[in-house]
């Protein structure tokens, strides 16, 4: 176990002593690392923050902290710094004041208080703004102030709660690159709760997938996106989300409606002797032929984003994205040509994802410990 | 153009009517106030005259000057205020105290705590008057200040108030505190005090202006002349005097009122000026 893991052992979380909120949660966050959870509200990501920061009670397992059992540890006894997703700064204080705060406590010297304050408020530019008030900034600067506030700490846990949702759009995509500026400052263990899967891929260097209060996978941006362990997880990341389609599986064709096309046999060997599968296939990697291909396909509706072409369409009745060329030109008598590099296989009872071919181009880091890591 | 002028003038006609509501309701509220100042400078022969004079035909300051020199009223003012800010002073920090645990640092108790706090609020006083009374006798704190102060300190209003201002504080802000290892009491003073110190300075005035007006329980329990409050002095000209003491009476009050209404006015400016905007975003 290196320095500062965060490690949980069989962990569960229960309000009401009926329903699990965590079930059985096993995850190891390496030493400074930037770990996200990701997944829909409701899915118990804060609740493993909290009970990281001592905020939460842990109903049953344990949770470590680099090597010690934290369970019972009072949330200031832990070293941790967290950013909230209100910011929670003291509106009656200065900026300075805020950033101080806590040093004050720790009774460090006033001159190392200065020196810390200037410090953070360089990185994060917010020199000049160091005698306001929070109420006086920008939600942007407000949220600086509270980055700055945990910086100074220097703590080996850095949490993040939702940091960015009160942010817009513009704003989201600067906090980001500082966010990951700041982990390269001192590089803590970073854990970063989200439901923006944006934020989940640039910010993080492992992903942890969450829904229903169980871990769905774990691994890196590029595992989750090209690999993911099933359905959820695929149309969870990626917008518009991965098109999924049920689809049937005879004499090594597959068939969708009353379509078929042939299945090359390093897909068939991964598919055995299923009947029924999921197909799945990312907008982005929808291409045309026109006038003949894999499956006829029916436009009904079509959006110009400036930068893609969204096109929605049908396959047998089952609806469609696609994101194509803005200049791609959309005529009558299309087919969709599926490139079967690009594609995913599902089972079709469990959702879990069969498997992908040897040698498929662009997954060459695939790794397979990390793959289906469904706990239940 | 024309439709937004006619709703001007509609939304002017209703402020004028709301004003004029609202000046007649105050001048009802204030209107004993000023009958009582104007009186307190009449002679008893112009009190009594028939009518709705308010100013008075002479103006005198003889019934200030008779009031003093017969009553110690510096020391009546002494013992009001010994008694009120004691017992404002003693309610304040431990309805702070006790708002502050139930708040924000809850056990499974703390629901069932307050609601025990709120019920004391609906027992009248009658109830408990007798009890306190023998209470005291036992504790030998009749006829002190001591034992006005005593039983008015068991109070759950200002808990019951204080605490729903303490609800208002967002969680985050206590457990960024938390995490930062802020000692109860620093937070409590430093992090939720300024942030509802305008409930809190209205509270203590409340406390403090209840508890000079307090009449009935001094009467019980004070004898001695030297320990009488200013309200229960009061009882000197209504009593002894009959009607001959009217404009006696009306100056003393003047006099008791002075102070209370003094600090409301301090109190009230604190309360408006709210200085406080939250840097949470919700």
């Amino acid at each position: 176990m290196a320095e500062n893991d965060i490690v949980f052992e069989h962990v569960y979380k229960s309000y009401d002593g009926k329903v699990n909120v965590i079930d059985d949660l096993n995850l190891t966050i390496p030493s400074g690392q930037r770990m996200i959870l990701l997944g829909p509200s409701g899915c118990g990501k804060s609740t493993i923050l909290r009970m990281i920061a001592g905020l939460e009670s842990i109903t049953g397992g344990d949770l470590y902290m680099g090597g010690q059992r934290m369970n019972d540890v009072e949330p200031g006894d832990r070293n941790v710094a967290m950013v909230f997703q209100n910011y929670a700064l003291y509106p009656h204080m200065t900026v300075k004041r805020n950033i101080q705060f806590g040093m004050e406590i720790a009774k460090v010297p006033k001159e190392e208080r200065d020196k810390q304050t200037d410090w953070a408020l360089e990185i994060l530019n917010l020199t000049d703004y160091k005698d306001r008030l929070p109420r006086q900034l920008s939600g942007g600067q407000r949220q600086r102030v509270a980055l700055c506030r945990a910086l100074v700490k220097k703590a080996p846990y850095f949490l993040l709660d939702e940091p960015l949702s009160n942010l817009d759009a513009q704003l989201r995509t600067a906090a980001r690159a500082e966010l990951v500026k700041i982990h390269e400052v001192y590089r803590p263990t970073f854990i970063y709760v989200t439901h923006d899967q944006i934020e989940a891929m640039t910010v993080g260097e492992r992903i942890v997938i969450l829904d229903k209060s169980i871990i769905q996978q774990l691994g890196s941006p590029d595992e989750i996106y090209n690999r993911p362990a099933n359905v959820f997880v695929a149309q969870f990341i990626g917008s518009p989300s991965m098109n999924i389609c049920e689809a049937t599986v005879e004499d090594g064709r597959l068939c969708i409606g009353g379509e078929s096309t042939p299945i090359p046999e390093k897909w068939r060997v991964l598919i055995g002797d299923r009947k029924k599968v999921k197909f799945g296939i990312r907008p982005e990697h929808v291409e045309f032929t026109r006038g003949e291909g894999d499956f006829p396909i029916q436009v009904t509706y079509m959006e110009n984003h400036g930068n893609q072409l969204v096109l929605a369409f049908n396959i047998e009745g089952n609806p469609m994205m696609g994101t194509l060329d803005p200049f791609y030109k959309v005529e009558a008598d299309l087919y969709l040509d599926i490139k079967w590099d690009k594609i995913h296989f599902f089972d079709a009872d469990t959702d879990k994802n069969v498997g992908y071919p040897e040698g498929v181009a662009s997954f060459t880091h695939f790794d397979p410990s990390s793959f289906v890591t469904l706990q239940k | 153009m024309k439709s937004s002028r006619i709703r001007k003038a509609r939304h002017s006609a209703g402020q004028i009517f709301w004003h004029l509501v609202l000046i007649l309701v105050v001048c009802i509220f204030l209107y004993p106030f000023i009958y009582m100042l104007c009186s307190s400078f009449k002679k008893l022969k112009d009190i009594f005259t028939a009518g709705i004079r308010l100013l008075p035909k002479e103006f005198v300051t003889s019934n200030y000057s008779t009031v003093l020199s017969r009553l110690n009223v510096p020391l009546l003012l002494g013992n009001s205020m010994f008694v009120a800010t004691l017992t404002m002073l003693v309610k304040m920090v431990t309805s702070v105290l006790a708002a502050y645990a139930l708040v924000f640092v809850p056990n499974r108790f703390s629901g069932k705590i307050f609601y025990f706090f709120v019920i004391t609020m609906f027992v009248p006083f009658s109830v408990i008057m007798l009890p306190n009374y023998l209470t005291l006798s036992k504790l030998g704190l009749l006829n002190t200040l001591i034992g006005v102060v005593l039983p008015q300190l068991a109070d759950a209003t200002a808990i019951f108030r204080i605490r729903q201002a303490m609800r208002g504080v967002p969680k985050s802000l206590i457990e960024a505190a938390r995490i930062d290892k802020v000692p109860h009491m620093t937070c409590l003073l430093k992090i939720v005090m300024p942030l509802t110190k305008p409930s809190i300075v209205s509270m203590a005035i409340f406390l403090f202006v209840n508890s000079w007006n307090e009449y009935f329980w001094p009467l019980l329990i004070l004898r001695s002349n030297e320990l009488q409050t200013i309200t229960l002095a009061m009882k000197y000209y209504t009593g002894s005097e009959g009607a001959n003491g009217w404009g006696n009476v009306m100056a003393l009050a003047t006099m008791s009122i002075a102070l209370p209404l003094f600090l409301y006015l301090i109190a009230q400016r604190s309360i408006i000026s709210t200085f406080m905007s939250s840097g949470i975003k919700e």
